[in-house]
């Protein structure tokens, strides 16, 4: 193992109580994903996907075994610690309600800088970096409803990376996508990918997203079963 | 962050149309309430102190002891004097003789033999002295509704209700029968000068008439006396502490403990129900406000947990993004106190609006106001006043209620796992 790697799991193992038992949601997942990785988590509906993204986002805790985040101990995280380590690190795609609707095109895409403390011409420029590289110059003033739904999660992927994190999580971001919008959507995660270095990692159970991917790792009731880079 | 709380409040009107409603509300009426306070309570102190008790008012002892049998005998017998020497102690002061007393009115026919007869209440006051305050004071230029102001001591005044009741009409001769200072008998005759409506319910159900003082002294055989001395500050302003120093001054340098008609003084709160029914209304409306305070409570408590429900999304949302818990609850909390501030400004807008149309037309609660026969009058059109707290009041509700409110609502916010807080982003 090297410093390279940015995401390391240990026996990692999550757990829900479900009426009077454990649900065993991950089982024993030991993974490592190394910086500028473009990877992807697939399998069926319930077999963990998304709670191993929230484990290693930091919105959750594992039960046992061990994660590790950019040198960060995700388990002895405090809130506040996990919150900072989201806030300066980590950017989060989803499915959907990706964006506050009060809000226009650019207010969403400054609101991770403003938590940051940056300073309002700061914060202008680089919002305005980030819409420009998706497209959205146009865009700003709008209002999510205002808006199409490839538009709208063209517009989570700038405010994911306006603060050029070290890693995105994506879960599902193109699920409610068609193919035209999915394939525009994928093409800009792979030139982040490539001209930022900006390690990816997906939830997905999209056949046209694993064409991507560039590494695959299948779960299956919570255990990974297959772990392939192309 | 708070212009971005500020945005959010203003773009998103189902999250603060409710509660600035509800805030508005609550402190339109908090301002209303306050300025009509400020305005009945003045003005009740006025006319109470006008009619009744003065800002310092001297009675014998032992009238004083006897006073709801209004014992003539024990009334002050040297009232003059005493005026003069409270003039000259007191030059910001002015002092009034007043007698009240009782009998029975007889009311002949056109041959002279009585026609009717009815107990009568009769106040004697300085009507006819030129500059008496008197005839302001008792509001006689402005209740006269038929006949004229007395010219001469034996002319009265007699409430129009009697008058009616009786058909005396203006100018008839009528006989007031009672007993003098020394308990002989009297029959005075008095001319019917007025007739008044005083537009004060106590006053004018009851049958009162007003004589001047100086034919009262003659009918009453108390030649330099009365019943009672008024102290009125010149300025009219009525100030309990300063009253105090004057019933003091009175109490300590005047009284004879060993004379039964020893002068005592009272100021106005004391001589009659007046500052038990001050510490009865601050308490009135110190509940009243609680409950305003707590109806605001629970509705924004209430409307902060659906609106915590309805935003989930934008909790877990700004979770991710990597906004701590505790920041999202201060978040919630300025948001509310924003959402205070904005309904207490239009809440005391309209509240002020309220209160100066109470100011300017008044209401008119007309025999509602019954004397409660404690010498305390309300005038029958009640008038608000815009007082200077009337501009500040509002936001003690205003801004209590909706902080609390959503202290309250936002714990289950703060309480959450993370991680379930976020998960119902997605279902
Ligand atoms: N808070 C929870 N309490 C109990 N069980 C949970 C909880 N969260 C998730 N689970 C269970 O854990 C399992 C894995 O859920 P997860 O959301 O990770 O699946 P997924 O792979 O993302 O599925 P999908 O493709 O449908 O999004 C599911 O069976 C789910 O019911
Ligand atoms: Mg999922």
């Amino acid at each position: 193992m090297t410093a390279a790697k940015l995401i390391h799991t240990h026996d990692l193992v999550k757990t829900y109580p479900v009426a009077d038992r454990e649900f065993i949601a991950l089982k024993n997942v030991n993974i490592d994903i190394g910086k500028g990785e473009f990877a992807g988590l697939v399998g069926p509906s319930g077999s963990g996907k998304t709670t191993l993204l929230n484990v290693i986002g930091s919105l959750d805790i594992p039960t046992s075994g061990s994660v590790s985040v950019l040198d960060h101990n995700i388990g002895a995280l405090s809130h506040k610690q996990a919150a900072k380590l989201r806030n300066h690190h980590i950017g989060f795609i989803f499915q959907t309600y990706n964006l506050l609707p009060v809000y226009t095109v650019f207010e969403n895409v400054e609101f991770p800088l403003l938590l940051l403390g940056k300073g309002t011409e700061e914060r202008k420029k680089m919002v305005m970096d980030a819409l420009d590289w998706l497209g959205l110059t146009e865009k700003a003033e709008m209002r999510p409803a205002q808006l199409s739904g490839g538009e709208s999660q063209r517009v989570a992927i700038a405010r994911a990376m306006v603060k050029k994190p070290a890693l995105i999580l994506a879960d599902e971001p193109t699920a409610n996508l068609d193919a035209k919008n999915s394939h525009h959507i994928l093409k800009t995660m792979e030139k982040l990918n490539a001209e930022l270095e900006t390690t990816f990692l997906f939830a997905t159970h999209d056949e046209k997203v694993m064409q991507y991917m560039k590494r695959i790792i299948s779960l299956e009731d919570g255990e990974v079963v297959k772990d392939e880079t192309k | 962050m708070i212009k971005f709380l500020l945005i959010g409040i203003l773009r998103d009107r189902s999250r603060s149309l409710f509660p600035i409603l509800t805030v508005l509300i609550g402190t339109a009426l908090t301002v209303t309430m306050t300025g009509y306070m400020g305005g009945v309570v003045p003005d009740m102190i006025q006319l109470s102190s006008h009619l009744d008790a003065g800002h310092v008012k001297l009675m014998s002892q032992s009238f004083y002891e006897n006073r709801h049998q209004m014992p003539l005998d024990l009334a002050l017998d040297d009232a003059d004097g005493l005026i003069e020497t409270l003039d000259a102690q007191f030059p910001d002061m002015m002092w009034k003789a007043r007698t009240r007393f009782g009998g029975l009115l007889d009311i002949p026919d056109e041959n002279g033999e009585t026609r009717a007869q009815t107990t009568v209440s009769a106040l004697a006051a300085d009507l006819i002295s030129p500059n008496s305050t008197e005839l302001d004071y008792l509001n006689l230029r402005e209740s006269v509704v038929e006949g004229a102001l007395p010219q001469d001591p034996f002319d009265v005044l007699i409430a129009q209700a009697m008058a009616k009741s009786y058909a005396i009409n203006v100018g008839d001769q009528v006989t007031m029968m009672t007993s003098t200072v020394n308990g002989s008998m009297s029959f005075q005759n008095f001319r019917v000068a007025g007739m008044v409506v005083f537009g004060i319910a106590a006053l004018d159900k009851g049958g009162a008439i007003i004589t001047d003082i100086e034919g009262a002294r003659i009918a009453l055989d108390m030649n330099g006396g009365s019943t009672e001395i008024l102290g009125f500050f010149k300025d009219d302003e009525y100030n309990g502490e300063r009253a105090l120093v004057v019933s003091d001054w009175v109490n300590n340098n005047l009284k004879d403990v060993n004379d039964p008609y020893t002068p005592i003084a009272l100021r106005f709160e004391d001589s009659n129900e007046f500052g038990a029914m001050m510490q009865y209304m601050g308490s009135f409306m110190f509940i009243i406000s609680a409950v305003f305070i707590l109806i605001m409570f629970i509705v924004l408590w209430n409307s902060g947990l659906m609106n915590g429900l309805r935003r989930y999304g934008e909790m877990g949302l700004r979770l991710a993004v990597g906004e701590e818990k505790g920041h999202i609850y201060r978040t919630l909390l300025l948001e509310s106190s924003l959402i205070g501030i904005i309904g207490t400004i239009f809440g005391t807008a309209i509240g002020l609006i309220g209160v100066w149309m109470l100011q300017e037309y008044g209401i008119d609660l007309g025999n509602m106001t019954a004397n409660t026969g404690d010498g305390i009058y309300y005038p029958n059109v009640i008038r608000g006043k815009i007082t200077p707290a009337c501009f500040y009041i509002g936001f003690v509700p205003g801004l209590i209620a909706p902080f609390l409110g959503s202290l309250v609502s936002g714990r289950g916010i703060y309480k959450r796992q993370t991680a379930s807080l976020f998960k119902e982003l997605e279902t």
